[in-house]
Formats: C-alpha cells, structure tokens, sequence
C-alpha cells in the first residue's frame, strides 16, 4: 500500500482536477496540507488525516464522555474534540422508556440523571457543521451512566472503528472502545456469559482468533439484551447508582486490559479487541503482572506480535 | 419470535359481501361494523406481571359495545358513530389502532383524539400524510383546532416546536433516522391515508417509516376501505410487539345513489339504490340502449356511416353538456366531474363557456376572493395566461383541478369550491384525496385511465374512493353517483364497479442505497434490519404455504404423467419439440420487427385479410382491415393554447406531416378490423395453442359456432398483428353501412372455408421488403429450423407419435408451471430480495462506500447518506469525480435537475450547453449502470439510462439566468403545475448535496450549492401555501 505522509504546509498535489477536503488547503494552484498526516484520496477527493488531533466527530460514533456542566435543558459533554458535545435532555431515555416531551420539572431533575464529572457513553447524533455544535444522545439502552470500572484515554485515531464499540472479551472484562479515544473498562452487568481465563484462549492462528472474536461479539450481544429485558421491564433505577460487586480476580483482569490498551497506546499501535487479546496473552505467556505490565521495557516486549501482525 | 396470535375477535356482524348482491339486502347501519385486535402471543404473556392475561381480553370484550369513554379527553359537538366510538375506546387504552373507511366518514375524529391525548400526556404527535399540499390543508385544519401545531414539509418550516408535527412521511423517516428528539417524546403517530404504502416509488418510505418507529409509539392509521387491514395491523403488532386494534367499516355517511349514463343517452339510469341493492333491470336496459347504440350510425345529412371516433367526440361534448344541464336543472349541484386526464378536464371545461352557474353576486365574491389571493404574486405573475384565463371560468362557477395547475390557483380553487362559489368542478383524481370537500354529485366522464404503463378501466377500489366525494354530510340526505359509459364499454367491467372489493394492501417494498447506508450508521443495527421486518417479508411468509402446496401438486400430476415410451424415442420427440418451440421464439421475434408500423403500416389496406392475436382479449382470428388510424403523442393540451385549433384529429393530419409521420411513424397504431364475434373464453383457449402451427385441422369446430353469428368491429393495435395475407377484399371504407358489414363478414368467412387454414400469407422478405440485420437472420434460422421439423414430420404424423406428443406436451407446460411457482416461492422466501441485498452491498464495497471486510461506512457512504432524493450513488460520484467543482452555478442546477422526478418529454431538443452536461450524466451513468448489469440489479442499461430525465434542464438555466415564468413557460409543454413541483423537488435536493458538500469539507461546492438553491427561489414557483 502506498502511504502518502505530509507534513504541515507540504504541498500534496499540483493537480488542478482534485477536490479539496478536510486538512488541505489551496494556495497558487497546489493542493497544500494544512496539517502533518497521512493523506486519503477517495477519487479525486484529496484530504490529510492529523497524525495526532482532537478527536473529529462523525455522526454515529460511539463516544465515552465526562459531563461537565448541567445547563437547562441539557449536558454539556467533553468528549475530547475541539468543541464541547451537548447531550439534549430530549435525547435521553426518561425511567420506563416513557415517550412524553420533557417539562420544567423534568429541568429540575436533571442531576438526577446525571451529575457533573459522571462519565456516560453516547452516540453522535448530529453536527452541525456552522455553528460546529455536537449533540448526543443515548438512542438504546446500552448507553448511559457508566459506573464502576475504570477510564483510560488514548489518542482517538487509534481506535480502530468496527462495527461494535461495545464488547465483552473473552476474560470477562467490558470494553467501550470510544471512537474519541476515551476507553471504559468494567465487569458487564449480570449474565450467564462464557467467561474463558486468559490462559486457555489460543490465538495464535487466524482460525482461533475468528473463534474468539465470535465470542466476543455474542458475549456483548447477549449483555446488551439483558440490559434491554432489564431496563424494559422494570420501572428502572437505571439512572440511579449501583454498586457492583467486583472481586479481586475481575479487577486484576480489568487492570490487564487497561495496561494492554495503554502498552499499545505507548507504541502507537491501533487499538481493536485482537491487538488487546494479543497483549494480554503475550503477558500470560511472559508471566507479567498486570502491574508491571507498562513498564517500558515490558511494553515492547508485549507489544512485538501485535507489529508483527500489522507488518 | 413472536407468533401472533388472534386470541380475540370479536365482531359484531362478519364481513360480507355486501355489495355484491342482486336481491334485496337493507340492513341495519351496524352492519358493515368489523372491530378485531392482532395481540402478539409474547405480549400477551408477558402481561402476567401487571395485569392477567384474561383480565385483558375481558377488557377488550367491554370494547364490544363502545362504552364510550367516560371521561373522554376531547368532547365532540356532534354524535359519533359507532366506528369512532370504538376506535376512540381503543385510543383511550391507549393502544394502536387501524381505522378503515370511506373518506369522508370521519375518520379525522379519531385522529383529533389520539392528538388530544398526547396534548394531555404533554408527549408529541406527528400528523404524517402523503402529499405536501395535504400536510398543508391539515395543518390550517388542526392549527385552528389545538393551536400548538407545527408542519414540516420539504418547502416550509414552522414551529417545529409545538406539540402536534404535521409532516409528509418523508421527513419523518429522515428524522427517525437521524435520531431526532421526536424519537423520544412521541407518543402517537398518525399516517393519514396509509394505503400509499403500495406505490411502486415510494410506498417503501411508510414501511421504513414503520419500522423505525420507536416501540413505546402508538399508532394511529388512517386508511381508505382495504379488505386486508387486519393483515396489515398483525404486522404492525408484530414488528412493535403491542396490540394493534382495526376498526373497519364500509358505510357510508350519506348513502349514495348510482347511475348509468348510456353516451347518446337519454337520461339516467338508477343501478344501485341507497340501500345499496342492485337493480339488474335497470342495468340491463341501459347496456340494451348502449348496443343499440353499438352498431354503425348513419350520419343523417350525408348519408355516410360514422365512425365510432367521431361518434364519441361528437356525443362526448353533447353528453357532458346534457348531464351538468339534468344535474342543475334537479338540483343535484355542486358536481365534481372525475376526469383520468389532464387535458379531459380543460377541454370538457371549455364545453361550458357560455354557461354560467354563479349568481352575480357570487361572481363577484369569486373576484375578490381570487384578487386577494394572486395578490401575493410578483405583477409579472399575476399576468401568467393560466391565472388571467381561469378567473372568468371561475366567476361562472365552473373550475378545474388537476396537478398542472399552479399550486395557488389550485388553493384558490379548493378555497371557493369549499364556499360553495363553485358549481361544477372538472377534476382528476388527485382530487379524491385528502380534505373533505363534498359535492353532492360526482360525475365519472368515462372509466378508462392511464395509470402509467397502459391505458386501462378503473377498478372498484378507485370507483369507491372516487365515489366517496358524493354527499354533503349535514347537508344532503343522499348523494349521486353517475358513470357516463361509452358504447365500447365492457358491462361486466361495470358491474365489478359496484360489487367489486377494494383494492387489497400490498407491500411494493424495495431497497435502495441511502437506506442501507443510513442503517450502517447505527452501530448496532444490521443491514437487513428493514427487510427483515417489512411488511414485504411479512406478506410473502404468509404466502409460503400455498406455494409449498402448490409445487407439490404439480410434481405429483408430473409424476403421473407416463409416456410410454423408450428413451430412443423419448430423444426424437424432445428434440421435435425443442424445434418447434425454437422456431416459435424466433417467429416471435420476427413478428415483433415486422409488426414496426415502418414494416407493416403499406399493407393494412382496407380489405387486407390479417390475422389479429391479442391474449389479453383472448382473441386469435382472420379479420379484415377497415381502417387504420396513427397515435400520436400530441403537443399537451393547455389552457394557454386554447383558442388556436384545440384538438388536431388523426384524419385530418396534413398531407406534410402525414409524410412526416411516414418516415418517422409512431410506434402505436390502432387498426379497426372486423372479425368473427361470438367465441366464449374457454374454446379460444383451446384454439390457442402453439402447437396447431403446423396445422391440426379443428378449426372447422370453431368455424360452425360462429357460422351464424355476426362479426364485430373491434379495434386493435398493430403489435396485435399475428399473420398478413395476400387477399384484399373489394371494400369501401368510407362507406359501410350494417349491410357492406355482414357483406364483409360473408366473404370472411367464405375466404375461411376455400383456404382450410391454408390462407396464403404475405412473405416479409419477398413481399414485405424487410431487409433489417436481425430479421434476415431470424429468416435464415426459420428457414433451417423448418426443414429439420419437415424432416420429422412425417414421423411425427403417425399415430404413436401423435398421442406422445399431446402428452409430452402437457408435460412440458407442468413443468413450466412449475418452475414458474418455484419461482414464486423463492421469491417469497425473500433469497430474490435477499440477493439483491447482497449484490448491492457489493457494489456499495466496489464503489468503496462501504469498508472490504467489515461493513464499515466510509467517507463516500457518509455523503450518499446526505441525499435521500435523487439517485444517491450517481450524484455521490459525481461529487468525488468533480463534475461540480468544475461547472458554475446555474449549470449545477440545471444537471441536478436531471436526477429529480419529471416527466420525460419525447423528442425533446436541448441547447448545446444542457446537451453537453447531459453527456456527462450519460458518460457516468453508464459506468454505474454497467456495474450494475453486472451485479443484475438491472436488467437493461438502457432503461436505467432512461432514469435521468434532461425535461428541465434548459428550463432551468434559463430560470436561474433571470428568465420570467412565462418565457420558461413558453419553452416547453410540460403544465405550468408540473414545473412548479420539479423545481420545488430541485431546490430539496439542491439543500441535500449542500449539506453533503459540508460533510467533506469543501467549502467551496458548498456555497455553489446553497447558491444555486437560492437562485431558483423566486416568485411564484416558490409562493408560498394559501393555507399558512
């Protein structure tokens, strides 16, 4: 494949037929980066990737973010792009999935929902591109408050987009890959999911990776449906705090996943369930702790087959 | 998953044929009453937490009798009937419900409560109808009723905010789509006139609609009388898992009186009664009188027979005149007169010039009324032909209405007849829909249409729909239905009319692009998320069975069927039948060439004997040419051109244009012929099979049963022609009176019996001259294939191989049947569907809107996603290839409007400049059409090549440069209405690619687009509604 890497101000084309996209500018007839990236050309569509932004929103992304104000009738959001994100009090899903328009004293309630500094995961549902505001919403069940577990950030444009952001691995451990590079780590909500240690998952061929990835997907499938049955037929406390219990084996689970994530993240490595899967079987294999799994030295050992992979 | 389950029904009298009855059936108004509930089986159980299961359905028996609710939310001035009543109880439970029945019998009562409710439960209700001027109309309606309603169409935009949305089901879609708050805060959602759920373009639109509808929703469905509305809300149940209530009735309000009037008639003839009893007595005499009328007339002063053509127009202009005449003089005004075409309705209208039906006061009202409205529109306008001609038609009390009219006159015109200010309305269809607007009698002006493929009679579904303008509520105790019929008319076609069902709802789902595309945008959602739930997927499982026992039938009969015969022989006659249907196929394809009016037109001299094949009309016969006349697409008929020569008859072309039409001749050409009369249906069956080609000898059967009956004229159309003979009877054509007729069909006969079958027919290459490529060829193979089956013959002739071929024979067509029900059933099975989904997802990877391995949506599928109407992927390639970065703004609107809907004009000339644009469309659309060949979503490039429409594109450019209305106007013949709505259509899809434009980042093509979106804006193609 042939990559195309410009740095700011590098001209990409003298092409006069190319249509000018996001990250380019024109300047006496050159298509002229305006950022240091990696070029896409879609036809004749020419536009740069930022190596390292913000994160750049697109309509249906699956985001994790902290709310940071309680304005009147909605939240204002960082997810981590140039502009806050707004989630509409409309936008939420009100106890008992009750379809009604939302009044004064719902205005009033809104801590109720969510208060400051709590994290929620969200979908992008719309930007509008003049005034560049971001609104959320949590159009299901699965999303919304996120408790109990733990947050990491990586760059966003390590995140491998897939057609599920929300999984369950293998080991147990839930994953919100948010596409703006905020990661929530938890134990999913109670199920009878197929929980397999580490240490009998078997990837080394393509075959078993497949295996373990179809787990991955019914894994999270069926704890999404939980949450659903759950949510619809009790008049929920969805919105109000539960305490879960974790014992310790999950949390040292969790913190392997989490020094997986940011073990990539140090070598810039995308992130996606099998490069996560791949390190965290690498470190069974060296026997390394959780704990001293980010240690510089460590992380390159278990990031190797990860490069080998992407090679 | 879940099974439906009808665990309840109750009703309070069954459904019957209630039409369809030729003894006297009055019954009480209940009767016609149907109230049943779909509840899904996993619905029903999981209830056992809050309520019981029995509780429920004892609930649902209360319904039985509409214990009206007793605190109803919204109190009504007048009594309801028993329908709303109960569907109003259904609401008040607060579940969905189905309402069917005859517009203008209520049905928006029950509407108003459903919105009523949601004011109470401080949720939101969308008011969805099918058409942007309806959304307007129910806006004004329900504005004035609950006064916190807001309406969202393509074209306006008002207080989007308020409690009750009125939309047109479009922009519904799109915001379920987009995840709009509505998503969450609606609470009942009202689809007025869903039986447009089977239009072939856009029926697909309430399906997805539907289904996207979130699950705590209510719905409320509004629908003319469908038979199967029961079927459709188990869908609705199913795929909402809620119970979903039908509440059917066929009465109506103010009962209706049907006539016949014969053309040439001398006055009405009352068919159905108001207790809805047929009476067969009545209708006979008036069939008698139109047969009388059948037979050739002698023009009195001349001498010289007529023809029917001239009869009917002459007739036709008398008939209208004497019917409005009778009407008014009894007092059975206002009347809506339902023409099928556009230009029926103008030119009926101006029969009525020297009329006038307004008093001069009204005339007056008419004038101010009309004068206010214009009022808004630029003075050049105002000047507009169409709007300064209608106003003294108008001032008599007589309008038209039909979609080529301005949007406002056509307000203004609704506004008046709403007044009473007009008497008689000549109107099409589209006036049949919608708000109620009563006559107290509708006049049918005939009960052929055109509905787009092919000229055809109305069925009873449309008759009904139509029918139900008739009667004031309030104000008549009756209303009148007349059905002007021609002498031509079929009088079992008549009789359907009244006893016919509706039309059945049929699903006419299909995928496209954007939908999918808009489905990968969610991330948990799969591609055959709508599919999979459509109503399509719904209607067709429930079809299986049949199929399943159908094709086990017919390989049961297959089975039975022994030939007896060795293989050896097996092999012989296999082989004989294949030539022999080889040669029907080429035959065939001969014919088609031959049958060019080019080819065929210098040897349909009257007297020619030809042989005329029609299966529609089940008819294979010898008949002789009287005469030929040439279709031909005339310029449309405007109100404008009235005046200079209104109608050009086909005789009286010009001697230059009839060369003209000669070199160039039009495809249609309709021959009138006279031929034997008198066959029933099931003997000509027999007579025509295939096989008798090489000629079995029982046509002498046929031949007695006619053989005393005389002939008939009939008219056919030159596709129709099976076989040329080399005989020309000595005939006059200008001169057949009913004796020259038998005369003819004497000598038919005659001829008939000398040549035994034997008619000496024409050779297209020798005799015809016929030197086309392929024809040649197809002759050649003919030539081969006859001397193979010659070969044969002799073998075949024998009596062993005669009885094997009759059964080798029937085997064949068993098993034709039966692929042609496997078909079916894979059909059903959705894998035809299911496969196109497939290929389309490949083409989507191909052109890389969608990621390789996993679906992903890319930066190309994201714009597609913006453009929801014209043809996504075209318009998406021809951004990311720079057709528009190159092109200046007045060119970007005139080639967008090639991808908007607009009718294609034949022969149409473009300037340079548009033909050049064109040729880009072309170029691509090429490429694209080719790939999709290749993935058999097509089947003809050309047909998709036919899809972009270059009508308007000089129009266009001339409009965005500045042009008025009336210069545009000038340029083309399309109705002034039509160009409106295109451009409309244009600027929606001009707002789309500018969006679409911000999503790459470009700014540049951005401001292109909202710039050529603003040019077109002005006067009156963007005036706004009357009703805002």
């Amino acid at each position: 494949m042939n990559v195309q890497v410009v740095n700011l101000g590098e001209v990409i084309t003298n092409e006069n037929e190319s249509i000018r996209g996001h990250g380019t500018f024109q300047k006496d007839g050159n298509l002229v980066s305006s950022v240091a990236g990696i070029v896409h050309r879609v036809n004749k569509l020419v536009s740069v990737k930022p190596l390292r932004s913000r994160y750049h929103p697109e309509v249906g992304d699956v985001v994790v973010g902290r709310i940071t104000e309680v304005l009147r009738n909605n939240w204002k959001v960082d997810i981590g792009a140039r502009h806050d994100a707004f989630l509409g009090l409309s936008a939420i899903i009100l106890p008992g999935g009750v379809q009604r328009r939302r009044t004064s004293t719902d205005e009033m309630n809104m801590r109720n929902f969510y208060k400051e500094d709590e994290l929620i995961s969200a979908e992008i549902q719309k930007i509008n591109y003049e005034t560049f505001k971001i609104s959320l919403h949590t159009r299901s069940f699965k999303y919304g408050k996120l408790s109990d577990g733990q947050f990491v950030t990586v760059p966003p444009m390590l995140i491998k987009r897939s057609k599920s952001h929300y999984l369950v691995l293998p080991n147990g451990v839930l994953l919100i890959l948010g596409c703006n590079g905020f990661i929530w780590l938890s134990i999913p909500e109670e199920s009878e999911l197929k929980i397999k240690k580490i240490s009998n998952w078997f990837i080394s061929t393509t075959t078993e990776l497949q295996e373990l990835e179809d787990e991955i997907n019914e894994n999270s499938n069926k704890s999404i449906k939980d949450k659903n049955m759950d949510l619809e037929t009790n008049n929920f406390d969805f919105y109000k705090k539960k305490e879960k219990m974790i014992t310790k084996e999950q949390r040292l689970e969790i913190c392997r996943v989490r020094n997986a994530v940011l073990a990539l993240s140090n070598s810039f490595l995308p992130i996606y369930p099998t490069s996560i899967m791949l390190v965290c079987k690498k470190s069974i294999e060296e026997n390394i702790n959780p704990k001293e799994m980010i240690k510089q030295k460590n992380m390159i050992i278990l990031t190797s087959e990860v490069k080998e992979l992407i090679k | 998953m879940s099974v439906i389950d009808v665990d309840h029904e109750f009703e309070r009298s069954t459904m019957t044929n209630n039409n369809n009855s030729h003894q006297n059936n009055s019954r009480s108004e209940y009767n016609n009453n149907l109230h049943k509930v779909a509840i899904p089986k996993s619905w029903l159980n999981n209830l056992k937490k809050t309520k019981k299961k029995e509780e429920y359905l004892k609930e649902l028996d209360l319904l039985h009798n509409p214990p009206f609710p007793k605190n109803p939310i919204k109190k009504y001035k007048f009594e309801l009937d028993p329908f709303q009543k109960t569907a109003i109880s259904c609401l008040d439970r607060e579940e969905s419900v189905m309402v069917s029945a005859h517009t203008s019998s209520g049905k928006t009562a029950v509407a108003e409560y459903a919105i009523a409710q949601a004011f109470k439960t401080q949720s939101r209700v969308v008011y969805t109808s099918p058409i942007k001027a309806l959304s307007n109309q129910k806006y004004r309606e329900l504005k004035e009723e609950f006064g916190d309603v807001g309406l969202i169409t393509g074209d306006v935009t008002l207080d989007t905010n308020s409690t009750c949305l009125v939309m047109t089901t479009e922009i519904l879609r799109n915001m379920l789509y987009r995840g709009s708050e509505i998503n969450r805060e609606v609470k009942y959602i009202i689809f007025d006139e869903i039986h447009y759920l089977q239009d072939s373009s856009r029926g697909v639109v309430w399906e997805e609609t539907i289904v996207l509808s979130p699950h705590n929703a209510k719905f409320v469905f509004l629908s003319a009388t469908i038979p199967n509305a029961f079927e459709f809300a188990e869908w609705v149940a199913e795929t909402h898992s809620q119970p979903c209530h039908v509440v059917y009735t066929d009465k109506r309000p103010i009962p209706l009186r049907h006539f016949l009037f014969p053309i040439k008639g001398d006055g009405l003839y009352l068919v159905v009664d108001k207790n809805k009893s047929f009476s067969e007595e009545n209708f006979q005499k008036c069939i008698s009188h139109l047969e009388s009328q059948s037979t050739l007339k002698m023009d009195p002063k001349t001498g010289f027979a007529i023809s029917k053509r001239q009869q009917t127009m002459m007739s036709g202009k008398d008939d209208m005149r004497n019917v409005i005449n009778l009407l008014m003089k009894k007092n059975f005004g206002p009347v809506i007169v339902f023409s099928f075409s556009r230009k029926e309705c103008e030119s009926k209208a101006i029969l009525f010039q020297s009329e006038n039906f307004n008093t001069s006061e009204q005339s007056n009202l008419v004038e101010i009324i009309f004068k206010k409205a214009v009022e808004s529109l630029e003075k050049e306008d105002q000047d507009l032909p169409q709007i300064q001609l209608i106003l003294p038609i108008l001032k008599r009390g007589i309008a038209i209405h039909h979609s080529g009219l301005f949007p406002i006159i056509k307000e203004v015109i609704e506004i008046l007849f709403q007044e009473g200010l007009i008497k008689v309305l000549f109107a099409t269809e589209t006036f049949s829909m919608g708000l109620n607007m009563p006559a107290k009698t509708v006049v049918f002006n005939g009960i052929v249409k055109y509905d787009g493929v092919e000229n055809r009679e109305i069925v009873a579904g449309e008759y009904i729909q139509m029918s139900g303008r008739a009667g004031r509520r309030g104000t008549d105790k009756i209303g009148n239905v007349i059905l002007m019929i021609q002498n031509n008319a079929n009088p079992e076609k008549i009789r359907s009319l009244f006893s016919g069902e509706p039309n059945k709802l049929k699903s006419s789902f299909n995928l496209n692009y954007n939908m999918l595309l808009r489905l990968l945008r969610f991330e948990d959602v799969n591609l055959d998320h709508i599919l999979e739930k459509s109503f399509w997927k719904f209607q067709n499982d429930k079809k299986l069975p049949d199929y399943e026992n159908k094709i086990e039938q017919l390989n049961e009969q297959i089975g039975k069927i022994n030939l007896n015969i060795d293989t050896e022989d097996e092999k012989i006659i296999s082989q004989y039948y294949q030539s022999l249907q080889q040669k029907e196929i080429i035959s065939e394809k001969m014919k088609k060439i031959r049958n060019k009016p080019l080819y065929v037109l210098p040897f349909l001299k009257p007297g020619r004997l030809i042989k005329v094949k029609n299966t529609k009309k089940k008819i294979c016969e010898w008949g002789v040419v009287l005469e030929f006349h040439e279709k031909r697409t005339r310029k449309n008929f405007n109100i404008r051109n009235r005046g200079k020569g209104q109608k050009r008859n086909n005789e009286q072309i010009s001697n230059s244009e009839k060369i003209e039409l000669q070199k160039k001749p039009a495809d249609q050409v309709s021959i009138v012929t006279i031929i034997p009369q008198g066959y029933s249906v099931g003997k000509k069956t027999q007579k025509l099979k295939p096989i008798n080609v090489s000629g079995g000898g029982n046509n002498q059967e046929i031949e007695k049963e006619t053989h005393d009956l005389p002939h008939q004229r009939l008219r056919f159309l030159c596709t129709d022609v099976e076989e040329i003979s080399t005989i020309i009877i000595k005939i006059n054509p200008k001169y057949i009176n009913q004796k020259e007729h038998k005369n003819i069909g004497k000598a038919l006969m005659q001829i008939e019996k000398i040549y035994q079958d034997q008619i000496p027919l024409l050779d297209p290459v020798a005799d015809m001259k016929i030197k086309e490529k392929d024809f040649l060829k197809y002759h050649k193979q003919i030539l081969i294939l006859n001397s193979i089956l010659f070969k044969n013959e002799k073998i075949m002739k024998s009596e062993k191989y005669q009885n094997t071929l009759k059964f080798y024979d029937q085997k064949e067509k068993l098993k034709d049947e039966l692929n042609e029900n496997l078909n079916k059933y894979r059909q059903s099975k959705n894998l035809i569907m299911e496969n196109k989904l497939k290929n389309m997802i490949k083409v989507m990877k191909r052109l890389s809107y969608i990621s390789q391995t996993d679906d992903l949506i890319q930066s190309k599928g994201r714009i597609a996603c913006e453009i929801s109407s014209g043809d996504e992927i075209m318009l998406t390639e021809m951004i990311f290839s720079g057709i528009f970065s190159e092109l200046n703004i007045s060119q970007i609107a005139a080639i967008t409007s090639c991808f908007v809907e607009s009718p294609r004009i034949e022969d149409l000339e473009l300037s340079k400049q548009a033909s050049g644009l064109f040729e880009i469309i072309t170029k691509l659309a090429t490429k694209i059409g080719k790939l999709y060949v290749e993935y058999q979503l097509i089947d003809d490039l050309q047909d998709y090549l036919k899809s972009f429409t270059p009508s308007l594109m000089d129009i266009v450019f001339e409009w965005s440069k500045g042009a008025s209305f009336l210069e545009i106007s000038q340029m083309t013949e399309l109705f002034e209405g039509g160009i409106v709505r295109t451009f409309r259509r244009l600027d929606e899809l001009l707002r789309q690619l500018c969006n679409a434009a911000k999503t790459i980042g470009n700014t540049e093509l951005e401001i292109k687009f909202s710039k050529a979106s603003s040019l077109l804006k002005r006067n009156i193609i963007f005036a706004s509604s009357l009703y805002l």
